[in-house]
């Protein structure tokens, strides 16, 4: 029944790719979709792209070990959605619209009139995608392992040969409607994991004594590891959403800016439900084992695993592990997009060197590239041992220190000047790379709670702050006058 | 509006800069977690505000959500912190330990419901506006 389901999901990924790829005839439609996305697959699609396979997995065996802890790492979501719109939305969306921007360093270049702000973006952009790819590729494999026993090795090859069917072929436009397939199964089996497990643990109530029982600070206000880790789990996963760019990269494919009106309500109503899995197992599987219902995991992540195999019939468990692949390949094409749109577009434009003359040829520039990376994530995965878990621990620091700042502020702040978003985004890069290096090879240890992280996010928001406010003459005149009209809008 | 979502994100860094800086130099860690809660929705309530501000223009609706979503995740922080550690006695609330279920409340439940109606019910006139469309066509 696994294997069935498994089967049908990924031949349902590469139906939709070849579908797409039909419709993708233009770099915009290649990179942004063609800016012609209802709100509705918008909405599940960026859902989609936001969860990982760590919302499944790594997250339910987080909360198996440090309970309550691990959850501020999704209780940002109550904010950060809504906040989106707010902060990127609105102004990334007209923008992209008035100048035909295609990426998130395009936007930054815009903003500051500043080809260096762009590259040194794309750079940044670049570095974080290969860790990110790598990671997701080798999680990727291990789900198709689990699903069919191929091994990690094939599974991880095949696992790339249906995420390069479709995102080669249709881009974005296939990454946008997988992902709304993706999300869609990712909410439903959510759903169905989240009563199953209450039911299991005899509800809330009874989960929340049994765990009492076993170590009261689980279940207390701030889990295992006490409130300097949970407020700094907070602080990294809040903040550091609005500088993901594969997340911000979304709001240029809307159709029509006036429908983030209902958005963020969708949005968060669809995470709502895609996270009850990651919330509920890790501290239902806990429950169990103390109460004596099932013995010690031999490793946290098995926590998902086993609860879906021992609790819940096969075809739901086989949709579950699809929904796990689902997560994983939504958050990994649009990575490909993101990546070989910096390659392809944002570095030549930054530089000044040569682009593909015409759209046909930046089309196929696009889909080689996006090839490339996708084999290069795969090989990273498959020979780079403990060194590719590292590359996808910085990922998302790196994109959080050298976007948040210039793109987020930037855009709602006139005061905003060149050489500070340079200066933040430099910040941001030498810092992740090399506190998260020393870190690697333990050269320091950080005390509880402090992260390199919270740490390079914080220097990069106090450098951008402060080389602004002392360059704040020159502000007016790195902004056009068409980008000030919607940044006042 | 636009000047307090500055000053918001700006003393908001600096409090969790001062929070990470007391736990590196182990100054004052107790204080380390207090510091860290008001940083982060500072940072957070400076962002919001930026991003609801519009040139020359009221936006109530917006600010008042804001105000109150913010208010409500600073309140379910500082309590939580305030409140002595749960054990196997602490009455439960919603089937979790009181503390628990203050923080889950009030800093997910109320802005996750009270944000995006906000945002939602008050697009028309603060948010985006046909005038506004018109005046970006113009422009180009």
């Amino acid at each position: 029944m696994i294997v069935a389901v498994g089967i049908a999901y990924f031949v349902a990924c590469a139906g939709i790719g070849w579908w797409a790829a039909r419709r993708t005839r233009t770099t915009e439609d290649f990179f942004v979709a063609g800016r012609n996305v209802g709100l509705l697959p918008f909405a599940i699609a960026a859902m989609a792209t936001t969860l990982s396979g760590f919302t499944f997995i790594g997250g339910p065996g987080l909360i198996y070990t440090v309970g309550v802890t691990a959850l501020f790492i999704s209780l940002p979501a109550s904010l950060t959605n809504t906040m989106g719109a707010l902060v990127l939305g609105k102004r990334m969306r007209l923008l992209g619209e008035m100048r035909r921007l295609v990426t998130v360093p395009d936007a930054i270049g815009a903003r500051y009139r500043s080809r260096a702000a762009q590259g040194l973006s794309a750079v940044a952009i670049l570095v974080g995608v290969v860790g990110y790819l790598g990671t997701n590729v080798l999680a990727l494999g291990i789900v198709v392992d689990a699903l069919f026993g191929v091994g990690l090795a094939p599974g991880l090859w095949a696992g790339t040969a249906v995420l390069l069917a479709y995102s080669v072929g249709g881009g974005i436009l296939a990454g946008i409607w997988t992902d709304v397939f993706q999300g869609l199964l990712m909410a439903l089996t959510s759903t169905f994991v989240f009563i199953a497990a209450l039911d299991a643990g005899g509800g809330l109530a009874a989960i929340t004594r049994a765990l009492q029982s076993a170590d009261p600070t689980l279940i207390g206000p701030w889990g295992a590891r006490g409130a300097m880790v949970a407020l700094s789990f907070f602080f990294v996963f809040g903040v550091g959403s609005f500088g993901q760019p594969h997340v911000a990269h979304k709001y240029y494919m809307l159709k029509d800016v006036r429908r983030l009106r209902w958005y963020p309500l969708l949005m968060t109503g669809a995470m709502t439900l895609a996270l009850l899995l990651f919330f509920s197992v890790g501290l239902a599987v806990r429950a169990l084992v103390a109460r004596g219902d099932l013995p010690p995991l031999a490793r946290p992540d098995d926590a998902t695993p086993i609860f879906l195999l021992g609790y819940l019939p096969r075809v739901v468990a086989a949709l579950v592990f699809s929904g796990v692949a689902a997560a994983i390949m939504s958050t990994v094409s649009s990575f490909l997009s993101v990546g070989a749109a910096a390659i392809t577009h944002d570095l030549p434009k930054a530089f000044g060197t040569a682009r593909p003359r015409d759209d046909v040829r930046a089309l196929r520039a696009g889909r080689v590239w996006t090839v490339l990376l996708c084999v290069a994530g795969a090989v990273l995965a498959e020979t780079s041992g403990t060194l590719v878990a590292f590359l996808g621990i910085f990922g998302y620091g790196l994109f959080a220190a050298t976007t948040l700042p210039a793109l987020a502020i930037g855009l709602n702040w006139e005061g905003a000047t060149r050489e500070g978003a340079i200066a933040s985004i430099a910040t941001g890069l030498v810092l992740t790379l090399g506190l998260e290096t020393a870190a690697y090879a333990k050269v320091f240890t950080l005390p509880a709670g402090v992260t390199v992280t919270g740490l390079t996010l914080v220097a990069s928001l106090l450098v951008f702050l402060g080389v602004s406010f002392a360059t704040r003459d020159r502000a007016p005149d790195q902004l056009d006058a068409d980008v000030r009209t919607v940044m006042r809008l | 509006m636009h000047r307090a979502g500055l000053l918001l994100l700006s003393l908001g860094t600096l409090s969790v800069a001062f929070a990470y800086g007391a736990m590196l130099l182990g100054l004052g860690v107790s204080a380390a977690p207090w510091w860290l809660a008001s940083g982060t929705t500072g940072v957070l309530a400076g962002l919001a505000s930026l991003g609801a501000a519009r040139h020359g223009r009221r936006t109530p609706v917006l600010a008042a959500a804001i105000a109150a979503s913010f208010v409500s995740v600073a309140a379910g922080f500082l309590i939580p912190l305030a409140m002595p550690a749960p054990d196997a006695t602490t009455p439960l609330l919603l089937g979790l330990p009181r503390p628990t279920a203050i923080l889950m409340l009030l800093v997910h439940a109320v802005p996750l419901v009270l944000l995006p109606v906000a945002y939602g019910v008050a697009f028309e006139r603060e948010v985006l506006d046909d005038t506004d469309l018109a005046t970006l066509r113009d422009r180009r």
